[in-house]
């Protein structure tokens, strides 16, 4: 049984900034409700209010502006699936979205839920920083946007305030020939939540190479290696260059899903196996 | 309280939910329909899969609130009298069923994708069924149960 509550599904982004001003208590956002629902069960939350975004008009769009991938709120992780414009322009977050949980939990899992959750595994996190996404925030006093690396503050903490709602994400749209790759380690061949989360993206005619971490520290790791990667040198020296850059920027923990001394070693391995599916050694 | 209206298996509800209700206990308690379990109640087994406007989704992480305005499908709508369905009668053919507690889930996940996709590869029945758990006929008989189904179905002629 679930803790009393108040439900509100308003049809206005103001409405939705009046009840975030004027009730007490904890109030929480519903989109999926999938992790909230689960904390609220264990008993980790107990919000006095719920607000269901599910109304709000422009939260379940998902189409290219300016050369940017909007995404809303409400959006599902099968609708990103789905979605041809995605799977065209933007394949690794299709990808990724087949990570997360199972099939009936991603047709409620929203990817704007999985960021706000801010888990440090969450799937999502890595495919969207690589792809350098912002984060639209809005609130009755100001509207901003953050770069997702900024977004995560600490384990399941982001710079949201209590007054602010995520309205989508802006995704950039790359240049026709990047790729990217999203690689999860997990305990069983079903669905479970990551041990360790690597994504890796390369486009070779603007020279960027970015790789993303996730599970491994408090918050998803970003690092942008272009500089090494397409700099002087060989391949190989470029590959162990790369490899130091994300041993030494990564934090991780003994827990239930892994050793430290494994996420380490498996973020080695993806770093190298995404790495050689990104660009076959000897072509630089 | 809230006063939702919904349908399901097509027949019109209309009725009074707490906002803190969740939808498969609304359906089980209050509506009767017994056939979608509840099993870890977090979203992650599957017993409480019922199909929401078209889409299959386990209902004991779903507020009854939130079904206001929405089709649903449970196992009960399958089967007419003592006349089942094509999937029901594939399920049993392929000896896909033991204990039978995942069973409705199953069923209900199966009908969302053979809906969508009528003649689905082996890959696309893994990531319909990912989230139903079954404990032991194994899922190897699942699977076949599921092409049985698209075959009786018209859809896969393999």
């Amino acid at each position: 049984m679930l803790n009393k509550f108040e439900y509100y599904k308003p049809e206005s982004l103001e409405k939705i900034f009046d009840i975030l001003e004027n009730k007490e208590g904890e109030t929480a956002l519903l989109a999926g409700g999938t992790d909230l629902f689960v904390d609220m069960k264990h008993k980790t939350r107990k919000p006095d209010t719920i607000i269901d975004i599910k109304n709000i008009e422009d939260f379940s769009e998902i189409e290219e502006r300016d050369q940017e991938l909007f995404i809303g709120a409400a959006i599902t992780c099968n609708e990103i699936i789905e979605s041809e414009l995605v799977n065209k322009d933007y394949k690794i977050l299709a990808d990724s979205a087949l990570e997360v949980a199972a099939h009936q939990v991603r047709n409620r899992a929203t990817v704007v839920g999985n960021l706000c959750t801010t888990s440090p595994g969450a799937d999502m996190f890595p495919g969207l920083l690589v792809l350098k996404t912002k984060v639209v925030i809005v609130s009755k006093e100001e509207n901003r946007q953050v770069p997702l690396e900024q977004f995560a503050t600490g384990v399941k903490q982001n710079v949201l305030k209590d007054n602010e709602i995520v309205k989508g994400l802006l995704v950039k749209k790359h240049v026709a020939d990047g790729k990217g790759v999203y690689l999860k380690k997990r305990r069983t061949k079903g669905p479970d939540l990551s041990g360790v989360g690597v994504a890796g993206y390369i486009s070779e005619e603007e020279e960027y190479l970015a790789f993303a971490l996730g599970a491994v520290a408090p918050t998803p790791v970003y690092l942008d290696l272009s500089e090494i990667f397409f700099g002087e040198g060989n391949f190989t020296d470029k590959q162990e260059k790369i490899l130091k850059e994300v041993k030494e920027n990564i934090n991780p923990i003994d827990d239930v899903r892994s050793t430290k001394k494994y996420r380490i070693k498996m973020s080695q391995v993806y770093t190298r196996r995404i790495l050689s599916r990104l660009w076959k050694a000897g072509d630089k | 309280m809230k006063t939702i209206n919904f349908t399901v298996n097509g027949r019109n509800y209309k009725l009074d939910v707490k906002d803190n209700e969740i939808l498969l206990d609304v359906l089980r308690e209050k509506l009767h329909f017994t056939g979608a379990k509840e099993g870890c109640g977090e979203g992650e087994c599957g017993a409480c899969t019922v199909i929401m406007d078209g889409k299959a989704v386990t209902s004991c992480i779903i507020l009854a609130v939130e079904a206001d305005g929405s089709d649903i499908e449970t196992i009960e709508g399958q089967s007419v009298g003592e006349e089942i369905s094509d999937i029901q009668e594939a399920f049993i053919e392929e000896n896909a069923i033991q204990c039978g507690f995942c069973t409705p889930g199953m069923v209900m996940s199966t009908k969302a994708l053979l809906d969508r996709n009528p003649d689905p590869s082996d890959e696309d029945i893994d990531i319909a069924l990912s989230g139903n758990i079954c404990r032991c006929t194994g899922y190897y008989s699942i699977r076949n149960a599921v092409k049985r189904a698209a075959e009786k179905k018209g859809g896969s002629q393999s």
